[in-house]
């Protein structure tokens, strides 16, 4: 296909579906190209049920080439798609059509306006070139286009962040266990905070919605969720093909070519499913291929970089968690694995010298630490059978209970993707990773944990709460953030508030890679209003020229 | 009727009977799908030295059958017996789908009925994650057999 488009978009993500689907209700002629496959829902789950090891990738395994899959990258040993330095980057993604809204949680948080003003407010740091309130009625929208389930008077105004509309829908309603907790916190504090429990919003309907059904608690939203209950992104996708967009999925942008003397990008060489080569060429050129994706085609394009940050100033969310045996049935592996948070340490003076950090109460049981399938083997070989063994098993596992923190990262230009030595399949350098979370990271979920065990004493529990014995310990988010950030100066960033490149006047780049700083929020609600904020600046720029 | 000790190749459904009343001993749940029963016991039966070690427990199990608590006596018999390990491959395959394997749980590569009737969530109050069942909020109550 060689024919020109009024805009090529680089990725079928929520930010490339979005993005898609709005320009084309608008009447532009515009082409996504994704590098992964259309996903099967049924053969996802199918997949997922058939899997030894349900990782965020087990539904998706049997998709494509394994070499060229980052799912699960971080965490199997047998992977190799990261090629890890000494500092490894723990986050993994999917490249698919839908992006890694298949296998993300749901949640859907804003970032809070002190986030977009780190470095006047704290001096850590850098600001945004726009605010909260500049992408406030952007969030209304992403939640109206996602289905977001929450409560309005929880959140409207919380840590300053104002909200202009209700939630499309109410509640995603509270685990036996949420309840449990907010009744033991009641009233208390830590450290002059008050510890109330929030129903933290989800992309998750509590109501059929937008052609899809309400959650029935399958737990199983990472890696997927049968029913579509929970968004994800090939909702957008198909409706931006149902209103004419071409998709070319299965199909790989190889590198962005500018024009030698203007820097207009002229158009993407992209290698098919067949391995043919072709040229595809638009007014504009949109890249949203996720943090990782994004950067690596700039580097291998050699373009949009006088910055020289480009791959730099990557950011996740650090994630620890603790656990505990309650003193009473908690009643976990029900309903989507979390319902409630603790939002109160989002933001304060304290970001001088630590980080912010959310928590999140777990439906769980102790997540990673205590698989059921291991305490069933556990006690079988013990040679308890019969009603010793389901007494035994279900005492074991019905008073489980976890939180987990996540923790802000400062952008550092050290922390970054670079090139590796060894290219793909398509001649592209896989990603190098380098990643060394800093003091201020680490203070801050090391006084999360202070704060867990706060809570755990206000619920009572048998035995020791289970804390990360090394305090360097911390899993990925899966939040990954900030390899094209965004800002005023062309020095120090590479895209403007608007998205556009620095350097090439028809390049923008659109996704959690642009964001500045991490805040504490799940990125992908900010990462949605940025792509409908920037399909206004499109539609209008393009209905100008 | 009685069953007996030898369980020639004829002899199937007289084994897949003996292997299910069996299964209910020791998984203390008198309702189990026949089609899975049918299914473990040929993924069981698939590997010659454990299909050899089953018949043995099959033998093991029919000696306690008809005793007034075939539960403890079972235990009895499996007690300080290398076939308490087969038993507890057994229960695993029952209670998680998957057939223990050197310490790793190995499921079927085509067939999701094995997990999706894993007996451990109901066991525990919930259910298998992908397949609730349940209406939307539940989540918010004890469960049901509580």
């Amino acid at each position: 296909m060689g024919e020109s488009h009024d805009v090529i978009v680089i990725g079928a993500g929520v930010a490339g579906a979005l993005l898609t689907y709005r320009l084309r209700r608008k009447g532009h002629r515009v082409l996504l190209i994704e590098s992964g496959p259309v996903i099967d829902r049924l053969e996802a789950v199918k997949a997922y049920a058939t899997a030894d090891e349900k990782t965020p990738g087990s539904p998706y395994r049997k998709l494509w080439n394994a070499a060229m899959r980052p799912d699960d990258a971080a965490t199997d040993p047998g992977r190799t798609y990261y090629r890890q330095s000494n500092d490894p980057f723990k986050s993994t993604y999917q490249r698919a059509v839908g992006g890694s809204t298949w296998h993300w949680l749901g949640n859907v948080p804003r970032l809070v306006p002190s986030d977009f003003k780190m470095a006047t407010l704290y001096g850590v740091g850098v600001d945004w070139p726009l605010s909260y309130m500049d992408l406030e009625k952007w969030y209304a929208e992403a939640e109206i286009e996602l289905g977001v389930a929450g409560r309005h008077e929880q959140w409207d105004g919380l840590l300053g962040a104002y909200r202009s509309t209700p939630f499309p829908m109410s509640e995603i309603w509270p685990s036996y266990s949420d309840l449990l907790v907010e009744e033991a916190l009641r009233g208390k504090s830590f450290d002059g905070v008050r510890l109330e429990v929030l129903r933290t919003p989800q992309a998750r309907n509590s109501r059929p919605y937008d052609g899809r059904p309400a959650c029935a608690g399958n737990s199983s939203c990472v890696p997927v969720c049968p029913i579509q209950a929970k968004y994800d992104a090939s909702l957008h996708v198909q409706k931006a093909m149902d209103h004419g967009a071409d998709l070319l999925a299965n199909t790989t942008v190889v590198r962005l070519i500018p024009d030698s003397e203007s820097g207009v990008i002229t158009g993407a060489e992209y290698v098919g499913k067949d391995k043919t080569r072709s040229f595809a060429s638009a007014r504009l050129v949109v890249l949203s291929a996720h943090a990782i994706e994004s950067a690596r085609l700039l580097l291998h394009s050699g373009i949009a970089n006088s910055s020289d940050q480009v791959g730099r100033n990557l950011m996740d969310h650090l994630n620890r968690f603790a656990w505990i045996r309650a003193r009473t049935p908690m009643f976990p592996f029900r309903g989507p694995p979390t319902t409630s948070g603790i939002d109160a340490f989002r933001d304060g003076d304290f970001r001088r010298t630590r980080a912010a950090f959310r928590l999140s109460l777990g439906n769980d049981g102790a997540g990673r630490a205590v698989k059921l399938e291991s305490t069933v083997m556990e006690l079988a070989e013990k040679g308890l059978l019969g009603r010793a063994f389901r007494d035994a098993l279900r005492g074991k596992t019905e008073t489980l209970f976890r939180i987990s923190c996540s923790a802000e990262v400062l952008p550092r230009p050290s922390n970054r993707i670079a090139q590796a030595s060894v290219k793909d399949e398509n001649g592209i350098p896989f990603p190098l990773m380098h990643f060394r979370p800093d003091d201020y990271s680490r203070a801050g979920y090391l006084y999360a944990e202070t704060v867990m065990k706060r809570i755990f004493d206000s619920i009572g529990y048998e035995d020791a709460a289970k804390f990360e014995a090394d305090e360097s310990t911390f899993s990925g988010a899966g939040h990954i953030m900030g390899t094209c950030r965004m800002g005023s100066d062309p020095r120090t960033s590479v895209v403007d508030a608007n998205c556009r490149s620095h350097d090439h006047p028809n390049l923008f780049v659109v996704g959690s890679s642009v964001f500045p700083t991490s805040g504490t929020a799940n990125p992908t609600l900010t990462v949605a209003a940025l792509a409908l904020r920037l399909a206004s600046f499109l539609d209008r720029a393009l209905a100008s020229t | 009727m009685p069953i007996t000790g030898d369980f020639p190749s004829g002899h199937e459904t007289i084994r897949l009977r003996a292997f299910v009343e069996l299964s209910r001993c020791i998984t203390a749940v008198s309702e189990l799908d026949m089609n899975l029963a049918h299914n473990h016991l040929a993924h069981l039966s698939s590997d010659p030295k454990v299909r050899t070690d089953l018949d043995e427990l099959l033998t093991v199990w029919m000696s306690a059958q008809g005793s007034p608590d075939e539960e403890e006596a079972l235990r009895r018999a499996l007690n300080g017996s290398p076939l308490a390990q087969v038993a507890a491959v057994v229960l695993v395959l029952w209670y998680t789908g998957g057939l223990l394997v050197e310490g790793k749980l190995d499921y079927p590569e085509d067939d999701p009925e094995p997990y999706f009737g894993a007996l451990l969530w109901e066991a525990i109050g919930a259910h298998p994650p992908g397949q609730s069942g349940g209406y939307f909020g539940h989540w918010r109550y004890t469960p049901d057999n509580s």
